[in-house]
């Protein structure tokens, strides 16, 4: 038998599989006591067991140097070994072998095959970790490279399986499609790892630079964003296949986007079932038979049908299958910001610009000594100006300056990063400047500044 | 019930093993004149309980009170009359001590350097322990310095640094 039957329901083993470790003993002993196959004794006698093994681990956490420790460093104790003792509950057949052990073995016993079953995934996640450093996306997406190269490292490097085995001591900020809940310790980076591995071979199928101008096209600062790459990948080789095309460059132009919209018009279901069918044929035509892969999109295709669904009923269909950008064919605009003056005249002229007690002589100041952009840049974070000055300083640039400006300062960036208070006072001058101006100068400087390319200061 | 909560379980077990493991230390100190009658010692107990708790520390073990009362029976400035009130003051200190000084130092040394202070400079007062002697040490384990160091000894490093300068 699979399965145990409580109240009068069956439960297999699967029902179980994506409940953490550090919660799954607590899981089988509710189950256990509510069905009578564990009485109030032998749960106590549970309890006391688990007690007694935190102090002999608290007594050589602390070297035999200390009779008492930190509660929440008892607690974490305790929880780590529920953890490896729920690691060997769960590597047994089912929940009756599991329950039969839990009357029968000493808890010191189960703790201790619970560490090898831990030191097992532990290598097996290694193996894996260095599979997904081997088959890793060339992108500049910021994200996605530090958290595989330094995010996951720190895993392995501070990961404590006796102590704090249900912990994971990553910086994981890349977002998998399908985000993994319940998880916890190596069990949870065991099966990131296992995700990230099937995410990365599915969009190694296409050429890196398809995929860079997919993403260039999703958004023109890409590399800074926390957006899942496997994720849009999937939906343009969809759009592909709804168009009758081989996904393989992922290039969708805007007409098709609109011809899409039009032919996606009947109804949720069908379009479901279309979606469904598109997904069967991808995986034909790009030649996908492993399972796993297989159902690793099965899975993500509620996510993406329910992005696409949305996206039709909103018409905003652009926004989610996105038309392909190759960035080294857009025109530019190259932009010298001269050189900065030497440091000391530098200092010299923020302080005698901080002296003057006249608006119009400091303007009058900048005007007669700035004379590169660099320069007049540091000035506005440094010299305390007011905004209005500073509003007077960014009318008597020209258009390209101005586009510099707002390209090296993003009043209207979605990224939220931590910026500093000159920062946030340039930006808010910039976005009134903006607003202030007529329509025509606003959309010039704008267009200027979608082509520019700065080049480095010295 | 089916909670593995570690306060709630642990507590009651715990003190009566503390109870029995500071009794026994009465054959140790009953050779200085001290005493603890049953009482005492369930109320010494109940004073550890709250330290451990306002320090949000557990112990498992009898724990420190019996290293404390076999470190200081010998001292000049426990007699009868305070012994007990003393030991409730010295266990207070103990474990508020152990969290300021991040648990650098182990009970032994913790609970020597207390004792040595305590019939030293301090002069048998609970007060000058905590409020002076040990804060000092805690501040100096805190920023890196050795237990005993002083401002004095820092401006002497300064002088020599002068010095040698020149």
């Amino acid at each position: 038998m699979s399965g145990m039957i409580v109240n009068g329901e069956v439960k297999h083993k699967s029902s179980y599989s994506n409940i953490s470790s550090e919660s799954y003993l607590n899981t089988i002993l509710q189950e256990a006591y509510f069905s009578g196959a564990m009485n109030a004794p032998d749960i106590e006698n549970l309890q006391l067991q688990c007690l007694q093994l935190v102090a002999r681990k608290s007594e050589d956490f602390s070297g035999g140097n200390s009779s008492s420790i930190r509660v929440e460093l008892a607690e974490s104790i305790m929880k780590s070994i529920l953890y490896a003792i729920g690691m060997y509950l769960k590597a047994l057949p089912n929940e009756i072998s599991a329950i039969e052990k839990l009357k029968t073995e000493a808890v010191s016993y189960m703790f201790s095959e619970g560490r090898r079953i831990i030191d097992h995934k532990l290598e097996l996640t290694r193996k894996i970790y260095k599979m997904v450093k081997s088959n890793r996306l060339v992108t500049k997406n910021y994200t996605y490279n530090a958290t595989l190269v330094e995010g996951i490292k720190s895993f392995f490097d501070n990961y404590n399986p006796e102590y704090f085995s249900h912990e994971v001591p990553a910086s994981i900020d890349y977002q998998l499609c399908n985000p993994i809940e319940g998880l916890s310790g190596v069990e949870f980076m065991f099966k990131y790892l296992q995700q990230l591995y099937l995410e990365n071979e599915f969009c190694r199928s296409f050429e890196a630079c398809h995929i860079r101008n997919l993403l260039f096209g999703y958004d023109e600062g890409y590399e800074d964003l926390l957006i899942n790459i496997f994720e849009h990948v999937l939906t343009a080789a969809l759009g592909c296949v709804l168009l009758d095309r081989t996904p393989g460059d992922l290039t969708i132009t805007a007409e098709e986007v609109k011809y899409l919209y039009m032919s996606l018009q009947e109804g949720e279901a069908t379009l479901e079932l279309r979606l469904y069918e598109a997904a069967e044929k991808m995986l034909q035509v790009l030649d996908i038979p492993a399972m796993p892969m297989r159902n690793y999109i099965k899975a993500s295709m509620p996510k993406i049908i329910a992005y696409i669904t949305n996206a039709v009923r909103t018409n905003t269909l652009e926004k989610t299958v996105v038309v392909a950008v190759n960035p080294d064919l857009k025109p530019k605009i190259r932009f010298e910001s001269g050189t900065k003056m030497a440091d000391e005249d530098y200092r010299g002229l923020v302080a005698e610009l901080m002296a003057c007690r006249f608006t119009s002589d400091r303007l009058a100041l900048i005007r007669e000594r700035i004379s590169t952009f660099a320069d007049l840049e540091d000035i506005l974070m440094d010299a305390e100006l007011e905004a209005m000055e500073v509003a007077a300083v960014l009318a008597g640039l020209e258009a390209v300056e101005l586009a510099a400006l707002i390209k090296k300062h993003p009043y209207n960036s979605e990224v939220e990063v931590d910026i500093s208070e000159a920062e946030e006072k340039l930006r808010g001058c910039l976005r009134g400047y903006m607003d202030a101006i007529n329509r025509d100068k606003r959309k010039e400087i704008i267009e200027i500044n979608q082509q520019l390319v700065i080049e480095g200061c010295y | 019930m089916l909670e593995f909560e570690i306060i709630g379980f642990a507590s009651s077990m715990l003190q009566r093993l503390a109870v029995e493991e500071i009794e026994k230390c009465n054959a140790f100190t009953a050779d200085y004149g001290l005493i603890l009658t049953h009482n005492d010692v369930i109320e010494l107990v109940e004073t550890r309980s709250d330290s451990l708790k306002s320090n949000g520390r557990i112990e498992f073990g009898g724990g420190a009170v019996g290293k404390i009362i076999k470190e200081f029976c010998d001292s000049p400035y426990i007699y009868k009359e305070n012994y007990a009130e003393t030991i409730h003051g010295l266990t207070e200190i103990f474990y508020f001590y152990k969290n300021e000084t991040l648990d650098l130092l182990s009970d032994d040394d913790l609970i020597k350097y207390m004792k040595d202070c305590f019939d030293g400079s301090c002069q048998g007062s609970l007060e000058l322990l905590a409020e002076k002697e040990l804060a000092k040490m805690a501040t100096n384990l805190r920023y890196g310095y050795p237990m005993d160091y002083t401002e004095e000894q820092e401006e002497a490093s300064d002088d020599e640094w002068d010095d040698s300068q020149w």
